[in-house]
């Protein structure tokens, strides 16, 4: 991704990476030799510009925000498009950006390797896996797994 | 500007699971009209009153009463209280209170806060649907949807009002399409598919077609 497209700092980065593999500051703090508190105020401030980002993109797509559904700080935003009388999951990945995801059912392969790649991709930076039986259920349902994991 | 990967499929691709019901709550901003309402209703309540201070100060004739600056000062701050201070406390409450519910066949507004409304609008009756943002409303980037019913009509005004909401036009149109869709089923016709009634995809639809009569015509001249 290019450098001014990127929402976060390198050290930021490297910070929200070891955020989602679930260590707390303390840890952090020590795998990168800094002081919790300053791993602190980072993930504050991570917090803070994911949410902006999203926000701004939500505005953009003309999404009607469920604030009730908001997690603070997991880097996902759940909007609702009135034009396609859908939800859309707006998620935040290091490699693709922000993800907006309308809910849908696929129905050619293409939409479904589409998909695909996207659960793919979001499980992989989020540490999230997915047992053999979930891998066997529908795209939509195995996104809707996904998403339950990112808000817990 | 941040990088967007959209995930949306194309006409033919995917399908949308549409929700039955869906709940809408009016914005915060809302809340923020009411208060700045309010303070214009009090800062002209506020010039009324000097204005009249100042008229009697200069009719009035010598010698006034001695009290006549208290009972004016006292009246002026009780009435000012009167204005702000409900409404500081109550309109919070108001606004959380509402709620407005899209149904397949009907509108349900709920509002109220010492007498709680709750005013069904089957889509049956529903005659008019519009839209208005006011100078506050657009300050703040809401407006409200009116529906109008065959009961009521509009010479006393909407029979619905959904008020406070940021995407307002979006809402519109989703309660027009909710409508004709009711409306075809009722009469027997045939029920128009999301993908139908999606403008783009129309519009789309009609540049292909002119494609089409485009190549043709190039066709049959050479």
């Amino acid at each position: 991704m290019d450098k001014k497209d990127q929402i976060l700092t390198e050290n930021e980065l490297a910070i929200f990476n070891l955020v989602n593999q679930q260590l707390s500051a303390q840890e952090i703090a020590e795998k990168l030799n800094k002081q919790p508190s300053y791993i602190r105020k980072t993930k504050f401030v991570i917090r803070k510009k994911i949410e902006r980002e999203l926000r701004k993109i939500a505005s953009s797509l003309r999404l009607d925000l469920d604030l009730a559904n908001i997690p603070s700080d997991t880097g996902l935003l759940i909007g609702f498009d009135w034009v396609h009388n859908t939800k859309v999951y707006l998620i935040f990945t290091v490699e693709k950006g922000i993800i907006a995801w309308w809910k849908h059912d696929c129905i050619t392969d293409e939409c479904r390797k589409r998909n695909q790649t996207i659960i793919d991709l979001i499980c992989r930076e989020r540490k999230i896996k997915l047992t053999s039986n979930e891998q066997q259920l529908p795209l939509l349902d195995q996104f809707e797994i996904v998403i339950g994991e990112i808000q817990k | 500007m941040t990088r967007v990967t959209i995930i949306k499929p194309e006409k033919g691709e995917g399908t949308f699971p549409t929700p039955e019901v869906r709940q809408i709550y009016p914005t915060r901003a809302l809340l923020w009209k009411y208060y700045l309402t309010v303070f214009f209703v009090w800062a002209a309540f506020s010039i009324g009153f000097i204005s009249l201070w100042w008229f009697i100060q200069f009719v009035a004739d010598e010698p006034k009463p001695t009290n006549f600056q208290n009972i004016f000062t006292i009246f002026y701050w009780g009435a000012s209280i009167t204005i702000i201070v409900p409404s500081v406390i109550l309109l919070p409450l108001y606004v959380r209170r509402m709620e407005f519910i899209v149904h397949g066949n009907e509108v349900i507004v709920k509002k109220g806060l010492i007498n709680k409304t709750v005013k069904y609008c089957p889509y049956r009756t529903v005659t008019n649907i519009s839209t208005r943002a006011g100078p506050f409303d657009r300050l703040f980037g809401i407006g409200n949807v009116f529906i109008q019913t065959a009961g009521k009509g509009g010479a006393t005004g909407p029979e619905e009002k959904l008020e406070g909401l940021p995407l307002y036009h979006e809402i519109r149109d989703y309660i027009l399409r909710q409508l004709r869709i009711y409306h075809r089923s009722i009469l027997g016709g045939e029920v128009p598919s999301h993908k139908e009634t999606d403008l783009l995809t129309v519009q789309r639809e009609m540049i292909n077609e002119l494609r089409e009569i485009k190549r043709l015509f190039k066709q049959k001249k050479t």
